[in-house]
């Protein structure tokens, strides 16, 4: 008797059917976009106990609605609404949508700057940090310009744009001008605990163009600037954070022709180093690659000569120590900004004694901190032969 | 002649087998169940129903059209548009271009008073007859409902037919009805369903009412004399958005009721299942932070003191901490610090539920149920008061609120 009880009860309870939720019940949001509330739709928001019309926020959502001409169609749209409290925002949404929200896929957070100039980072992050439904590899972008738009973008082989637009960062391993490593919401929450500085890629959108590139420094969760592709890739030498790389030089014999290094692997070294009061720093840095490119005319490319390939290791190891120290001389000197807190966390680690010292007043020491740097550069394919 | 000489000497047993055969063959043609089949494609699904004033939201196209969209009418004037939405189910061409039809819908228009009438002059646009079984929605313009006789001759028709379902949603929109039913949502849904399926939502999202704003709730309270609510929904620029709700006393229009003041009110009635809840931060004013609501337990009470009726609510809540907007300030980790929040987001849900009284106080509709939990409770006072309820006694009833909220999560570690 007992056990037929327990039999009917185990049957019941484990076929699993009781709490399922149906996929096509569900509203994917793929990416969302804040923006400041300037111009809305009158009926786009509600009666807000506290709080004021602050923000705008879009929510880009996945149709795997019916319908036989889909081809031409977008397969996503866009929901916005306006309040200050984004859970609030999230749920009074469900009155513009047929079925209930749905987080667990959000690619990516697209920020406008306009927002990112009032508010710190934190406070916007705040609701995707706590709630359960957020995944932590959703990566998060910065834009100079208007978010939605952004959501509302149609890629050109009509991919759902927030999975699209999330899968560019993925390239950065290739892509020297995207630094893609620790900007996920994870990393940024973890720098958000510890007072860290962060950064987060930057996207830009004109007329049907997207492109990724460059970076939104932020001191702590302020927004501090732009920098530009090249300082990001110097930021990469120095966190040794790149795969691959194409340096560019103007070859050394020939002015007008250009020569191109393609970088394999490499070996870097940031150290600090204590003398007396006076800290420095040396970044060592060992490349090896191939020559990818030669452009001009190839009755004079001399690539076959030993000599040649030496004068252009040397005119290459230049070239990359002019990159980093143009990107010390902008982290350092313009912003000010000890990105990801890389050279304080390396004085911890290898001077603790100093850093204990120092570290109460280290926004005001690092501007001032030399870097030397060294650079090595082995060619070791010419890509050409007799 | 012959056969019926011969069936003049059968035996009762014979006869038997003969009634049997009959019988038989009988109940085959009855029971195949094709005698009355009804084809899918040969009904023209309504979807939504819109009515409006007749010359609401006109165009000089549309007057024209107007003119054809009616009837001679022996009775009543032309006093409502009438518009359906109709189901429209293309079947796929052919199977290599994709297994999907298409689904898409188109609305028909008539103006006239009774609407048993309109519908059936309507059948003069409409190929097949109409299928109401599967209707999910009626929008009511809010122009139609403050005309001449409220919202009564506009309802009475769905509650009599047996062709009506009680769970057809009613709402009731600021401007023009017809376009609601002529909008396309961006899911690619007929709207009719979109509205009626974004209702459903009403656990997770506490500023539409409930799922309960159908034809049966309505007919339920209209024959109790008693409110009857209607979800709110507007469209503008394509863009359309439930919240809030309209309130009718007997069948008259009176007036709207923010997304606040209708979570209030789920409180009161301790129908939310869940809630976001937001309030002032106590240490950075301007700093906004939402409590998640998960569980709670309502208690609506009334009491007598002499002749003086009022009400007690108690209300204990159980959530998580949502967001905190002055988030990297503030130490959520500290059990002294979430005890303030506890007391901020208490304070909050009972100034909520006040706002709420208030706002049906004034309007003298009584939607929060305090006239069923007296009646309930004290049926002797009820008897006394029901009369004078709604305009004398319910508008000066005072209700005394006390929120216990207790945070058991608040999504953050060290």
């Amino acid at each position: 008797m007992i056990s037929g009880v327990i039999l009917i009860c185990l049957a019941i309870l484990t076929a699993g059917c009781w709490d399922r939720r149906e996929l096509q019940e569900r509203n994917f949001v793929l990416a969302v976009g804040i923006d400041m509330a300037d111009v809305y739709n009158p009926i786009e928001t509600f009666t807000q106990p506290h709080g004021s019309k602050r923000y705008r926020l879009s929510l880009q959502i996945l149709n795997l609605g019916t319908g036989g001409d889909g081809k031409d169609k977008s397969n996503t749209y866009v929901l916005s609404n306006t309040g200050e409290s984004f859970f609030e925002m999230v749920r009074d949404m469900l009155g513009q949508s047929s079925k209930s929200l749905w987080f667990e896929h959000v690619q990516v957070i697209i920020i406008s700057e306009a927002v990112l100039r009032q508010t710190g980072l934190g406070e916007l992050l705040d609701f995707f940090k706590r709630d359960s439904e957020m995944r932590s590899r959703m990566h998060v972008y910065v834009t100079s310009g208007e978010a939605r738009p952004l959501l509302e973008y149609i890629p050109p082989n009509k991919e759902p744009g927030g999975i699209y637009l999330s899968n560019i960062i993925d390239l950065h391993a290739k892509n020297i001008h995207v630094a893609g490593k620790r900007t996920d919401l994870a990393s940024i929450i973890r720098y958000l605990d510890n007072d860290s500085n962060l950064v987060v890629s930057r996207i830009e959108m004109a007329g049907k163009v997207v492109k990724l590139g460059g970076l939104a420094i932020f001191k702590k969760d302020r927004f501090m600037g732009y920098v530009d592709e090249d300082t990001v890739a110097g930021i990469k030498y120095m966190f040794a954070s790149e795969k691959s790389a194409i340096v560019t030089i103007p070859c050394p014999d020939h002015v007008d022709h250009q020569v191109i290094f393609e970088l394999f692997r490499h070996d870097t070294r940031l150290r600090p180093h204590v003398e007396g009061d006076t800290i420095y720093f040396t970044l060592d840095i060992n490349m090896y690659g191939n020559i990818g490119e030669f452009q001009g005319d190839t009755a004079l490319d001399n690539t076959m000569d030993p000599r040649y390939v030496h004068k252009l290791e040397n005119a290459f190891a230049d070239e990359i120590r002019r990159t980093v120290l143009y990107s010390d001389r902008i982290l350092q000197k313009e912003m000010k900004v000890d990105i990801l807190n890389l050279f304080a966390a390396k004085l911890k680690a290898y001077e603790p004694n100093t850093w204990e010292k120092v570290k109460d007043q280290w926004d005001e020491i690092y501007p001032d901190i030399p870097l030397v740097i060294s650079v090595n550069v082995w060619i070791q394919n010419i890509g050409s032969h007799k | 002649m012959e056969l019926l000489v011969r069936m003049g000497h059968w035996s009762l047993e014979r006869w038997y087998r003969l009634f049997g055969c009959i019988l038989i063959s009988i109940i085959g043609l009855l029971s195949s169940g094709c005698w009355d089949q009804h084809e899918l494609e040969n009904r023209r699904f309504v979807l939504a129903i819109a009515i409006d004033r007749a010359d609401q939201g006109l165009g000089p196209e549309e007057k024209e059209a107007t003119r054809v969209e009616t009837f001679v009418q022996p009775y009543g004037d032309k006093r409502y548009r009438l518009s359906f939405q109709i189901l429209d189910i293309t079947p796929a061409e052919n199977i290599i271009n994709g297994p999907k039809g298409k689904i898409a819908t188109y609305v028909i228009s008539n103006t006239g008073q009774s609407m048993f009438e309109m519908l059936r002059d309507m059948l003069g646009q409409s190929d097949r007859p109409f299928w109401f079984e599967h209707l999910q929605a009626i929008i009511i313009s809010e122009a139609a409902a403050r005309q001449a006789g409220g919202v009564q001759p506009m309802i009475d028709l769905f509650r009599r037919d047996p062709e009506m379902r009680w769970l057809t949603k009613t709402l009731i929109t600021s401007g023009e009805a017809r376009s609601l039913l002529e909008y396309q949502p961006p899911s690619g849904e007929p709207s009719g369903i979109f509205i009626a399926s974004s209702l459903q939502l009403y656990k997770k999202n506490t500023h539409v009412p409930t799922w309960r704003t159908d034809i049966g709730d309505l007919t339920r309270s209209t024959d109790n004399n008693s409110r009857v609510l209607m979800a709110r929904i507007e469209l503008v620029d394509n863009i359309v958005k439930l919240g809030g709700m309209g309130l009718f006393k007997q069948g008259k229009f009176i007036g709207y009721v923010d997304e606040y003041a209708t979570q209030g009110g789920k409180f009161i009635l301790g129908i939310e299942k869940s809630a976001i809840i937001t309030a002032q931060c106590p240490e950075h004013p301007g700093k906004i932070l939402a409590f998640e609501l998960f569980r709670h337990n309502t208690k609506l009470t009334p009491h007598l003191h002499g002749e003086k009726i009022y009400f007690t609510l108690d209300i204990t809540m159980w959530g998580n901490l949502g967001e905190t907007q002055c988030g990297r300030q503030h130490d959520t980790m500290d059990a002294g610090e979430i005890h303030k929040i506890e007391t901020v987001v208490a304070e909050e849900v009972k100034e909520n539920v006040l706002y709420s009284v208030h706002v049906n106080q004034e309007l003298q509709v009584d939607a929060i149920s305090f006239g069923a939990k007296l009646k309930a409770h004290e049926p002797l006072v009820w008897e006394k008061v029901k009369d004078r309820w709604d305009d004398e006694v319910f508008p000066t009833v005072s209700l005394l609120v006390s929120v216990n909220v207790t945070i058991e999560n608040i999504g953050e570690h060290k």
